[in-house]
This record gives C-alpha cells, structure tokens and sequence, in this order.
C-alpha cells in the first residue's frame, strides 16, 4: 500500500469531515485511491467518493453544495494510469478504477497550481480574516515552496462594497467562482459574474449594483480565501481564537444548524453547520446578522413593578407565594421561541397548580411553520412552534385566556418568554399577579409585577422542533454569572417549592421529564439526539 | 488565372480546390452548373439511410479538420439516439487560430458547398437544425452564407419536407463576438447559449450533452466541405487518397517568409517539399528557411531541417512531436528572431486565455513576462528554465486544449533555439556588468 | 431614463427570438444591437441587452466583458481594426499601425475626439495569407499597406465605405447590411 491515509483537515467546521452529499444510488461502485479500497454510490465522483471517507484531495473550487466547476485544478488526480492528470471533481468514480492522489506527478502538479495561485496573491494574511480557515493558507503548508520564483508586478483590484454585510478584497481572489455558483445555483438572482478574462478575470457585481439578497454570508462562507469578508466580523478577531459550540438558529421556524463562535465570553460570530435534512450548508443573513438584536434591551436582574429592584431569592419566593396564592385563577403563556425543555416544565408547573398554559406566536398570530419565504427562510419567526405546540396537549388558545382574563376570572398569570403587545398589555390591569420570565424589556416585561430575567439560547441549551417536526438539540454557549439561573433553573425551583414535581439540574434532566411524559419524546434523551436531529411523530401543518 | 493550388501524391484531381471553386462557385446556379450542386443531398436523401450516409464517412475515415483530426465518423457514432431530445449539428467556422485561413476561403468560394455538407451530416446524424457559428470578423461571409442558405431554401433544398423526402432541416448562422477560445467546441457552445465563452469540464461530452444540455456534433468548415464529395463518390474513393491514417486531402494555409502565401490542397502523403517549394515557391526573401509552425501556433515549432524529406499526414508530425492542427504553416527564416515570434504569439494566449482555470490564466500572463524581460535584455539564464517550467506546468493541467496550444510551442521552441533566447540573455547579463 | 432599442433591431430581436430553443441565446446579438444603437456598452444598456435576454444585469456584464469586439469602454462610429498577430507582424503590421496612428492623432486603442474613428489591435483575422490584414468596419483590407491609410481615413472622414474591401463574396450589393451584428 502506497501513502498513509490521511485525517482530513476540516475546511468546514472545526473537527469536523465536510459533509457531502453522495448520488442516491443502489449500485455501488468500488475503487481504490492510493491503494485505499473506496467504495461510494454510483454516480459519485472520485472527489466526492474520497472526502465523504475521510481521505483528503486537495481543493479550491469544488464545494460540496455546488456543481463542479472543474476550474482550479488542484484536485488532479491520476486516473487508471492515463497520461493526463484528471479533475477528481470532475471524473465519476468507476468499478476497479485505480486512482493515484499522492505520486510525485501529481504532487507536482499541484505544487504549480499553488505557484499560480499565489503568484498575484498577496500573503497578507497577518491581516485577513480568513486566516486560520483558509483553504489557500492550509494548502499552501503542503504544496508550496515557500519561495517565490517571479518578479512581477501583482495584480491588484480596488476593494469592493457591496452592502453593510459583504465586502471584496479582490487581490485575494482565486477566481474559484464558488459565490458565482452559490448565487446562481441556491440563491437564484444571480448578482454575481465573472468580467473580462485571461489574467484580469474580475468577480462581483456590476458596476454600482449593490447586493440585496438574504444570502450575502454564505458568499462569505463559500469563499476558500479571504476575498469575500462578512463586514460584521471584519477584523473582530482570529478564527483560531474562536471556541465553537452547536447552536440552532432561533430566526425562524427553518432550525437552521449553526455553529456559535465565540470569543472569550462574548458572541463572536454565528456560520452555518452543514446538515443536509435541513438547512445544507446555508443560513440567511436574518439569522446569521440580526441576533444580536436578542441582546437589545437585556433584563439582567429581578424586578418588581414600579422597578424596584428585588433579590434573586425574595423574586423566587414572591413567585412560589403567587403561584400557592393563584387557585383557579391561574393562567400561563409560553411564547413560541422556548425550548421544549423550558415549555414542558412550565407547562407541568401551571397545570400542577390548576392553571391553563396557551402557546404565544407573536403579534403576527400563528403561521404555518412550513410556510417559505425562499429556499430556506420561513415565515413563522418562531423556533419551536410545533414543539411547544405538542407539549402543550389539550392546552387552552393564548384567545381564551385573554376573554377570561378580560371577564376577570384571571387573577396570576405567569408569562414565559412571550413579548405581547402594547394593547395586550393595557386589557391585563385586573390581573393581580403577573410573573414574567423573559430575557429582554417587552410589553409583558412591563406589565408585569415580577420579572424574573431569562436567558438568549446561546446562554443555555435545549431542543427545538422545526417547522417539519425535526428535533435539534442546541448547546450553551456562553457561561452565565455564577448565580444566574436559567429558565429551567427557575421553573424547576419554582416546581419543587410548590411540591409538583421533581427539581431538574439541567437540560438533560428536564428532557428526560418531558420524555417521560409526552408521547411524542417517549424514548428519546437529551445526550442521544443525534446532532443532525430526529423527526418527531407529530401533527404538522404539511 | 488560376494557380497551381494542389499537389498529390500521384496525379489525381484535387477534392476541394477544382479550378471551378478556385474561380468561385458563390450562386446557386454557379454550384449547380459547375460543382456538385447539391446532387450529394438528393443522393443521401433519396437512395441512402442516415446509416448509410454515416457508413460511407467513416469508411472514408475523414478526420476533423479543426485541430484536433478526430475521425468524423467516430465522432457522430457518439451521439445517442432516442434520447428525446432533439441532436444538434453545428459547424464551427470561428477560425481564429494564428496562421489558418482556409475556413474563410471556403466560405468565400464554396458557401453552397457547406451548406450541402451541413445538410448530408444533419440528416446522417438526425437533426433538424443546425448552426453555422461564425466568428464576428466574417461579416460579410455571413452575408453570402446567408444568402445560399436562402437560395437553398427557395429550392426546397433547405426547410420542410427537402426535395419531397419528409425530413425538415434548418440552418441558423451565429454570430460570435470576438475570442478565439470560441473556436473551442464547448466553449463555442456557450457563445450560442448566450454565456461567456468558456470551455466546459468534460465528462459529460458534448455528443451527449452539448448545445441546450442535447446531444451535439461539431465540426469544422472544412470537414463539413467535404461531405458532398464523400457522398457522391463513396467513402472508398475519399479513402483512397492520402495515407492508410490519414486519408485525403488536406488544406493547408500558408503564411510567413514565404513567395506565394495563400491556401493550397495537398494530398495526404506529399512531402513538405512539395508544398512550401513546389507549390508556394520557397522563401520569400532569398533567405534559407529556418522553422515553421506546422499547423498553426497552437502546433510545436519545428526547425526547417527537421522536415526534410519528411511527409505530410499525422502520423509523421506526431513522430516530430507535432502535430498538422489546423493545417496552418507559418514559415520563418534565418533573419527572423524567434524569441519576438514566440513573444508575439505568447502575448495572443495571453490575450485570448478565458481566464477560466489557475494554470492557464496565470500562466500565460507569466509566460508573457518573462518573454518580455527576456526581448527587453532584462532576462537572465535561470528565465529560460522558468519558462520551460512554466510552460510544462500549463501543458496537460487545463480544462481545455488552450493551455496545450499556448505552452507547448513556448517550451519547444526554448528547447530547440536555446541559443537564439541565450543571446538575449546574453545582451542584458553584458548590461548589467557594464 | 431607460433605453430603448430602435424600430429596426427590435425587429431584428423579435425575429431573432424564434431561431433559439433558448431566449439566451440572443444575448449576444441583443449586446450588439445595444452597441449599435446607443454607442459602446454602459451599465444601462447592457441592462437593455440582459432584460430582452432574460439574464440578470451582471450576467449581460460578464459577457459583454468577455468578447473583445463588445465595447464596454469608449469606442467611434467606425473601427479599424489592424491585425498584429505574427504573419501580420512578420509582414509589417507596425507599419500600418504607426502611419494610422500618426494620421489620426490617436495611439491604438484610442478613439479620436470626434468620436468618429478607433484604432483597434487586434489578434489573428484569419487572413494571414494576405498580410497585414486590416478590417474596416468589419470589411478585409488585404495585403494592407501603409500607403493606404490616409484614402482609409479620408473615405471614413467624408461619410463613405472605403474601396478596396474584399466585401461580400460574389460582390452582393447590399455588402452594407450586416455591419458590426
């Protein structure tokens, strides 16, 4: 056997293999790559075969959500012994077919691709932002000499400005025509193009055009050096800095997977983590810019109504005492962007005290969760509508409880996560008690005559179901103050100081609870949910 | 006057250049009264199958004349049939490559008999429309090929139901738009989708899916020329001219130091002798010759004496390490410097790369650089190896034949007149100690 | 104010339209018939060529960028376009090269002031048999010589076809037709 096999160095997600998808297929085909047996569906190419088994061929512009271009040639392969090296992107892999990837020809051939490349590259990488992540960078380690053998001028271009996300530092290009590929194939308004050709090849817009699509990140993602820059994370900090933690996106109802890097204690940025029943290697710009709206207006500490401040543990107890005190007069909201974690346990705890919990869609009202808007983002703003949808069986409509509380016959409501509106909130002056549990100021927050502070997903983790009924489990990542409590933390504090039910240490225990209790769930626990997610049983709206 | 415009191996009449087409055989009515006058499609049309019609051409083993001398024949066998969808013929006249002109000639002399070869192959292979892409240049060759391809229609030569056989044909003339990389197959099939011109990655071939995403056939002017007379005298007779591999007659565009430059048909199997002597008259200037591109710059350069005694077919320039191409030779003498020759075609492959794949794109453009420090006497001896890197590292790594074209005459030609690019060297190595 | 195409190439498109299984394929002569019509390509009519073909304004860009003979940059009512390839070049290209320079005022590339005349190198014509190849307005000059240049100029000055054009095979009077599209 010839040549080691080799770990493949994760483009695409740190510590992990890129994720392709193979032709659906039942034949297989069964070949060898530097004396590697490989055996893939029929259809796959060499490419695609190689890096779903872990085995790496160098490449630029081959992106496994993309048509292959075929164009920057450091895939070549050797292909049966033929006299021409061959794309591995390109070429289907064949029964019996002998694929040399690690011989002196090939090498070769790759080391002047590179000397290509970086001919009119300008190594700036002390001050790109792709550093770390770069697939030119990571390459050149191990095809390049390390010295250059020209003397010309480089080839320079202005930078380019396409909107308030996006930006080109054009010197940087390789002309891989990845984003030309990702605006025409998955985005589809096709704002991208190459100009000119030979030498002075240019990519982008035309003229003053400027983006406008919901998609702008992905160009940024797609790009495998630092010529496409996401202007929010523009000189923010070095990716290998970053700690990344699995995340879902709360934008919508789509669940897009995320990985949530972070600096220090602080949201670094979000990107996409490929999952093929979901989101493909994709996320909007909605959810990948606009989070940190989530950080806009934050509670950070209990309060009573005139805005009295309130110790942690006199808070808890004015809610233990309003719960004890409520009798059938108790009602519960639940917005729609809990966990199924958070949902359940203030669902048991309402109706373990003889209250009624309704769900809380937004002002907008309830919106088919598999409603789109385009090949990925939904309508429903909502991460978890059918998951707090089938926890809350036989629950009462957010309507009903509004008529009863309008006919006076509510006199505690507690509130979780739901915003509400301003006219909302005027009808609710003859509710003595309202406990509202949320992360930033709202109508409710206002309202309320105890806001106990919640969290924003990346300060805890949990599980949502999509608007196809798939459950993703997400991770916390940021650390909270050490005595900070999360939602569960204060719902299960609440639970057993009402003597309803079992106190839960954490996500893991509280999903145990729910499965224990919901149909839905039976069988399921937190630690097993496979990361790409599971589909769930359950009644939805397609 | 007509000149001596053909040599053959022994003395037989000349298949393409008959005094007739020399003279011009532009109108209908000069094609009918003195050339085949479309008596080739009434013979496919009414006695013979498509098969037939196909049988015949790959038994006169005409290869294509485009470049690259694939077999004909070979080529239309790789289009599937019943596949739904409809084939598509096109012809590639963006004759573009430095040294070839006889696409231009035919289109001039003999518009009919394209035409009449378009139609024969359309109906061999089973398409109803076909394209003739011509590059922008042939502004006024589009307005006679137009103009046959109407006169053809007026005499239901062209249309529906041809010459009452029930099978429909119809020719639509493309323009191109200025980029010799256009005369690349795939590439040309961008042009008429619409695209940049820019070659495409192969597998899938464009006999399965080519023009719209259907199985297409392209050939060259001059391969589709010589379809009449395949068909009105049989493949057998198309195949006993030339060699065993390469059968007929070829046309040659000559151009350079040269006395008579222009286009001559030569049988397959004559030697270089007897069309730069013979024919064309030996050099221009009185000058011994010193090289020649045989088929064009895209074809390694050889040294005049390379080609003594030597014959005209493919198998002989392979054994040279060359090739007949486009059948363009561009002959050069002792006072040409071939560090500006390879310099200037250098610079056209700059300038015509499409810029699609890393080897091409930056290796051209570098190729040019180092060409260009090297006529300017600012090169040094290491450049002259960076160059044959350069170009070794362009040969074989594209997605087309471009990068091939562009690079192997560069390297060879550094090879075989090392001392001519040393000189140059020399000059500035001389500068710089002054 | 958006563009519009004269009478006579939206006629030309419209006809055009049926030929092509594919509306994109009319691109290109649709980019040409934008040149014609409003001078060399700005971003408002390549927008006019990539609305009548169907493709987004960047598309038409990318293509109009692509072929040299799409004039994205300033260019005259006529061209003329010298041949400098290497049969040419061994055959004196320069020559010409250097008298229409000197004649017009301009280097190559360049388009006089009057916006009447531009000056184009350009790569092999195919008409290295009869070298330098010159085009005037897409018509051959053959065998070019430096002596012809100033009846070139003249003829282009005065509003007339130059003589000496190889024209339409067969001499087809109405050689005019298809110029530049």
């Amino acid at each position: 056997m010839s040549g080691t096999r080799k770990t493949l160095k994760a483009h695409m997600g740190e510590g992990i293999a890129p994720v392709v998808r193979l032709p659906e297929s039942d034949e297989t085909v069964t070949f060898t790559i530097d004396g590697w047996e490989v055996t893939a569906p029929k259809g796959s190419t060499i490419l695609q075969a190689a890096l779903s088994e872990g085995i790496e061929i160098p490449h630029f512009c081959y992106h496994p959500g993309l048509s292959a271009a075929g164009n920057c040639r450091m895939c070549l392969v050797q292909v049966d012994g033929r006299p021409k090296l061959e794309p591995s992107c390109i070429i289907p892999a064949a029964d019996g077919m002998e694929i040399v990837s690690s011989a002196e020809n090939v090498t070769e051939a790759r080391k002047a691709v590179m000397e290509f490349l970086l001919l009119n590259h300008p190594l700036d990488c002390p001050w790109c932002d792709k550093a770390g992540e770069c697939m030119l960078q990571d390459n050149t380690f191990e095809y390049s000499s390390g010295k250059t053998r020209h003397r010309m001028v480089k080839r320079t271009y202005p930078l380019k400005d396409f909107s308030d996300r996006l930006m080109m530092f054009g010197d940087r290009c390789i002309k891989c025509t990845r984003c030309i590929r990702f605006l025409r194939e998955i985005e589809g308004g096709e704002e991208f193009a190459l100009y000119n050709r030979g030498a002075d090849v240019d990519v982008g817009t035309y003229l003053e055009h400027n983006l406008s699509n919901n998609y702008q990140g992905c160009l940024a993602d797609v790009c495998p050096v630092g010529s496409l820059i996401s202007k929010q994370f523009l000189y923010h900090s070095r990716v290998f800095f970053l700690e990344a933690s699995l995340g879902i996106c709360t934008g919508c109802s789509a669940g897009c997977n995320l990985y949530v890097d972070r600096y220090e204690n602080r949201v670094a940025r979000v990107r996409p983590r490929p999952n093929l029943d979901v989101n493909d290697w994709w996320m909007c710009d909605i959810g990948r810019y606009e989070w940190d709206t989530l950080l806009d207006n934050r509670i950070l500490s209990p309060r009573l109504k005139a805005g009295e401040a309130v110790d942690g543990e006199k808070a808890l107890g004015t809610a233990v005492e309003a719960l004890k005190t409520a009798g059938d007069g108790l009602a519960g909201i639940v917005s729609a962007t809990a966990t199924c974690e958070e949902a359940f346990l203030f669902d048991s705890m309402i109706r373990g005290m003889g209250g009624v919990t309704a769900p809380w869609y937004g002002p907008q009202g309830r919106i088919d969760p598999t409603d789109k808007n385009d090949f990925l983002h939904r309508k429903d703003p909502n991460p978890n509508t059918l998951g707090v949808e089938s926890i809350l069986e036989n629950a009462s409509t957010f309507d009903d409880i509004l008529t009863r509380i309008e006919s006076g016959s509510v006199t505690t409501l507690f509130i979780l996560g739901a915003d509400l509106t301003d006219e909302i909130a005027g009808k609710l002056g003859g509710v003595a008690q309202i406990v509202t549990i949320t992360s930033s100021e709202s109508p409710a927050s206002v309202a309320a005559s105890l806001v106990l502070p919640g969290t924003i997903p990346f300060e805890k983790s949990g599980t949502f179901v999509n608007g196809d009924g798939r459950l993703q489990r997400f991770d916390q990542a940021l650390q909270l103050p050490d005595d900070a409590l999360t939602e569960i933390g204060i719902l299960s504090h609440l639970i057993t100081e009402c003597g309803t039910g079992e106190p839960c240490e954490d996500t893991a225990e509280a999903f145990a609870a729910l499965a224990g209790t919901v149909t839905a769930f039976k069988g399921l626990s937190f630690s097993t949910i496979p990361t790409g997610g599971t589909l769930l049983q359950i009644r939805g709206d397609a | 006057m007509s000149a001596d415009v053909y040599r053959g191996v022994e003395n037989r009449e000349p298949i393409l250049m008959t005094p007739e087409a020399v003279e011009g055989l532009v109108t209908l009515e000069e094609y009918r009264s003195k050339g085949a006058g479309y008596t080739a499609l009434e013979k496919a049309l009414k006695t013979m199958t498509p098969e037939e019609v196909h049988e015949e051409v790959k038994t006169s083993n005409l290869r294509g004349r485009g470049g690259a001398g694939f077999p004909a024949g070979v080529k239309w066998g790789f289009a599937p049939k019943d596949t739904g969808k409809p084939t598509y013929l096109v012809c590639n006249g963006d004759e573009g490559e430095p040294g070839t002109f006889k696409d231009r000639w035919l289109l001039r002399q003999t518009p009919h008999r394209l035409v009449e070869g378009v139609l024969i192959t359309s109906y061999a292979i089973g398409c109803n429309q076909a394209f003739i892409y011509l590059r922008q240049e042939f502004d006024r060759e589009a307005v006679r090929i137009r103009s046959a391809i109407e006169e053809a229609r007026e005499s239901n030569l062209l249309g529906k139901d041809i010459l009452g056989s029930g099978w429909d044909c119809e020719i639509t003339v493309f323009m191109g738009a200025g980029a010799y990389i256009c005369g690349e197959e795939t590439a040309l099939l961008n042009s008429i989708e619409g695209k940049r011109g820019m070659p495409r990655v192969r597998p899938p071939f464009p006999a399965i899916v080519g023009l719209y995403g259907c199985p297409t056939i392209i050939n060259n002017v001059e391969t589709l020329s010589n379809i009449p007379a395949i068909i009105n005298n049989g493949g057998a007779w198309y195949a006993s001219y030339g060699t065993e591999k390469s059968t007929g007659t070829r046309l040659f565009s000559v151009s350079g130091r040269i006395a008579n430059p222009g286009v001559y048909e030569v049988e397959m199997g004559v030697t270089w002798s007897a069309l730069l002597d013979d024919l064309c008259g030996g050099p221009s200037r009185e000058k011994p010759f010193k090289a020649l591109y045989p088929g064009g710059s895209s074809t390694p350069i050889l040294k005049a004496s390379e080609i003594d005694d030597v014959i005209m077919t493919h198998e002989a320039a392979f054994e040279l390490g060359t090739f007949l191409g486009s059948g363009a030779t561009i002959v050069l003498d002792e006072d040409d410097d071939i560090v500006d020759v390879v310099l200037n075609l250098a610079t056209f492959y700059k300038h015509e790369s499409c810029g699609q794949c890393t080897p091409c794109r930056e290796g051209c453009r570098w190729m040019v650089e180092i060409l260009q420090r090297i006529a300017d006497g600012l090169g040094t001896m290491d450049d002259l190896d960076l160059l044959i890197d350069v170009a070794d590292h362009i040969c074989g790594n594209t997605i087309c034949a471009f990068g091939d074209g562009a690079a192997g005459p560069v390297a060879t030609a550094v090879k075989k007149f090392r001392s001519e690019f040393e000189a140059r060297v020399a000059v500035s190595t001389a500068r710089g100690s002054e | 104010m958006a563009l519009e195409y004269s009478q006579e190439s939206r006629k030309a498109l419209d006809s055009m339209r049926a030929e092509y299984p594919e509306l994109r394929s009319i691109l290109i002569p649709a980019l040409k018939l934008a040149m014609k019509d409003h001078g060399s390509l700005t971003k408002e009519s390549i927008e006019l060529a990539a609305d009548e073909a169907g493709v987004s304004g960047a598309v038409a860009a990318g293509v109009a960028t692509f072929y040299h003979n799409l004039h994205t940059g300033t260019i005259g009512k006529h061209l003329i376009m010298i041949c400098t390839t290497i049969s040419c070049q061994l055959a004196g290209a320069t020559d010409v090269v250097s008298r229409f320079e000197e004649l017009l005022g301009i280097t190559i590339g360049e388009t006089t002031d009057d916006g009447l005349i531009s000056l184009l190198a350009v790569e092999c014509l195919a008409c290295c048999g009869n070298s330098p190849a010159v085009q005037v307005d897409y018509d051959y000059f053959e065998s070019f010589q430096p002596e012809q240049c100033e009846a070139v100029v003249e003829s282009l000055r005065a509003g007339r076809h130059p003589e000496g054009g190889a024209g339409v095979p067969g001499g087809d009077p109405d050689r005019e037709a298809e110029v530049g599209a």
